[in-house]
């Protein structure tokens, strides 16, 4: 990456990424505690959290052809954590699964906030739902609706400052702005 | 499998109508012969672009038969066609041409998907066994992986394709067309001579991609009267960065251990160092499709048809509607597992 950018978006992020950080701690997330930021390097360090990623336990689940209802308690919580944030006023920017840990206790928590931001805008708040739904999708291939009911359940329960169907209409508003999607000519857009 | 199996591929979802023919043992790809419509000005007009393959579509089916040294009637087993994605003008020549031999010579009709055709030629050729897939033409911007069946869409473009921004760019500043001189894009070449990086927007959400906002700020600093150069250099650097990051997501995301470059704009060299810096540091192998292989061709749509006629999948020619929407994730790709 040319270096004038390269350094653009680390310092952007890394403040970026700690600021929101120490903010959604104090409110009570389950967030890392940063612990100190070096932001022309671009280094955050942060509390460990003993756990493995949603990912990872997943995949694992996946390969030995377990029962995917069993995650959907998992799933309320991670929809629950998302609706906070989102009442708080943030959103997270990239909440794939990959950027979810299950930690030994079976709690969960959320990490990389590189791409957060703050913003009243529920547009935002929409893609972090759209790009959570479909980082399930491309891992795992049953279950998809039932967890994702789950996940609408945690988040309705917590996002209190906006009304969360409206932010479901918008999920649906971006996955038509993906090509090629049919139903997208029959509704009436400028597209 | 020791009996040899001879298909023919007709591509015609643009501006180019391609002939191959694809057979089932080394060198799997017998011929692949191209024509393109290139606009005198302005960008592609469906209607224009389709009247210039209709009236070129049968020279380059002969051209193809004839290097080949086959014969229709002896030796081709079927005949695929790509029906989408795609402009309905395009597509309806290609199809039209399809129909017309699959019914004279009573050949079966294999119906074949673009983009499923993109990547297929690129694992076919690069080697590449289980790649994340970042598929980048005029008219596309997916970054795609296997999984359980389907090709998957991990992110894409919201408005703009990479293509399509880079060439509108160089059309509205004066840089082309031609949009490649010597094998490279005119934003590229334009960009080596750029010193200054300016402010440009960066737009990455998750792994989806939006340029549109990038090529209408790039558009407003020339018209200030900023360097063209300088203009070029953050606009690339800031194109294939996201490309970059959204790639390296999906890397992330799926812990693939390999990237592959397909489409128009995957011959970018500009673009591939990038990839194969990001790919160093997770130590994941780059591939690239080879140029011949990047554009539009008929060689990829007869490769995909071979594999979808192996496995039995073919359409009765009433049914062989074109699909000008046909998305990559609604295929079922039958022939991996």
């Amino acid at each position: 990456m040319h270096n004038d950018l390269d350094k653009k978006l680390r310092i952007e992020r890394t403040l970026n990424e700690a600021k929101i950080m120490i903010h959604l701690r104090s409110q009570g997330l389950p967030v890392p505690a940063v612990l100190d930021v070096d932001i022309g390097n671009g280094i955050i360090i942060m509390e460990w959290i003993d756990g493995v990623l949603l990912r990872d336990r997943l995949l694992r689940s996946v390969s030995s052809r377990e029962n995917m209802s069993m995650y959907r308690e998992i799933f309320y919580l991670v929809g629950e954590i998302l609706g906070k944030i989102h009442d708080l006023g943030y959103y997270h920017g990239d909440p794939t699964v990959s950027n979810f840990i299950v930690d030994t206790t079976n709690r969960i928590w959320l990490i990389d906030f590189g791409l957060a931001g703050y913003s009243k805008d529920p547009e935002e708040w929409a893609v972090d739902l759209h790009l959570l739904f479909r980082s399930i999708e491309t891992l795992i291939h049953e279950e998809i609706e039932k967890l994702k009911d789950s996940i609408i359940k945690g988040y309705a329960e917590s996002m209190k400052s906006f009304n969360y169907k409206r932010v479901l209409e918008l999920v649906e508003d971006i996955r038509l702005r993906g090509r090629y999607i049919e139903k997208r000519r029959k509704i009436k857009t400028v597209w | 499998m020791s009996t040899q199996v001879r298909v023919l591929g007709i591509e015609s979802t643009a501006h180019t109508f391609g002939v191959g023919i694809a057979i089932n043992n080394d060198p799997y790809i017998v011929v692949n012969e191209k024509i393109t419509y290139i606009p005198r000005e302005g960008g592609i007009h469906p209607r224009e672009a389709s009247r210039y393959l209709a009236a070129n579509a049968s020279k380059v089916l002969s051209r193809a038969l004839k290097r080949a040294n086959l014969t229709l009637s002896q030796d081709i087993d079927a005949i695929a066609v790509s029906l989408g994605p795609g402009m309905g003008p395009s597509l309806r020549v290609g199809a039209t041409v399809a129909r017309a031999l699959a019914y004279y010579y009573s050949k079966p009709l294999v119906p074949v998907n673009h983009a499923v055709a993109h990547i297929e030629i690129g694992i076919l050729t690069t080697g590449a066994k289980d790649p994340i897939v970042v598929y980048l033409s005029g008219g596309n911007t997916a970054i795609i992986a296997y999984l359980n069946r389907r090709y998957r869409i991990f992110g894409e473009t919201l408005d703009m394709a990479l293509g399509n921004v880079l060439d509108t760019f160089a059309r509205e500043t004066g840089l082309g067309p031609p949009f490649i001189v010597n094998g490279m894009h005119v934003v590229d070449s334009c960009g080596n001579k750029g010193k200054r990086f300016l402010e440009l927007p960066y737009i990455v959400k998750g792994q989806d991609l939006s340029f549109a906002g990038l090529l209408t700020q790039a558009l407003k600093l020339w018209k200030e009267g900023f360097d063209l150069n300088d203009i070029c250099l953050t606009f690339r650097e800031i194109a294939y960065s996201m490309v970059t990051e959204v790639a390296e997501r999906a890397i992330a995301h799926t812990r693939k251990k390999e990237i592959l470059l397909v489409g128009g704009v995957a011959s970018s060299g500009i673009l591939k160092d990038k990839m194969s810096r990001m790919a160093r540091i997770h130590d994941i192998e780059v591939y690239v499709v080879p140029p011949e292989y990047a554009t539009d061709n008929g060689a990829m749509i007869a490769w995909t048809g071979l594999l979808a006629y192996r496995m039995g999948i073919t359409i009765p020619i009433d049914r062989s509607f074109i699909k000008p929407r046909w998305r990559v994730d609604e295929v079922e790709i039958a022939w991996r597992n």
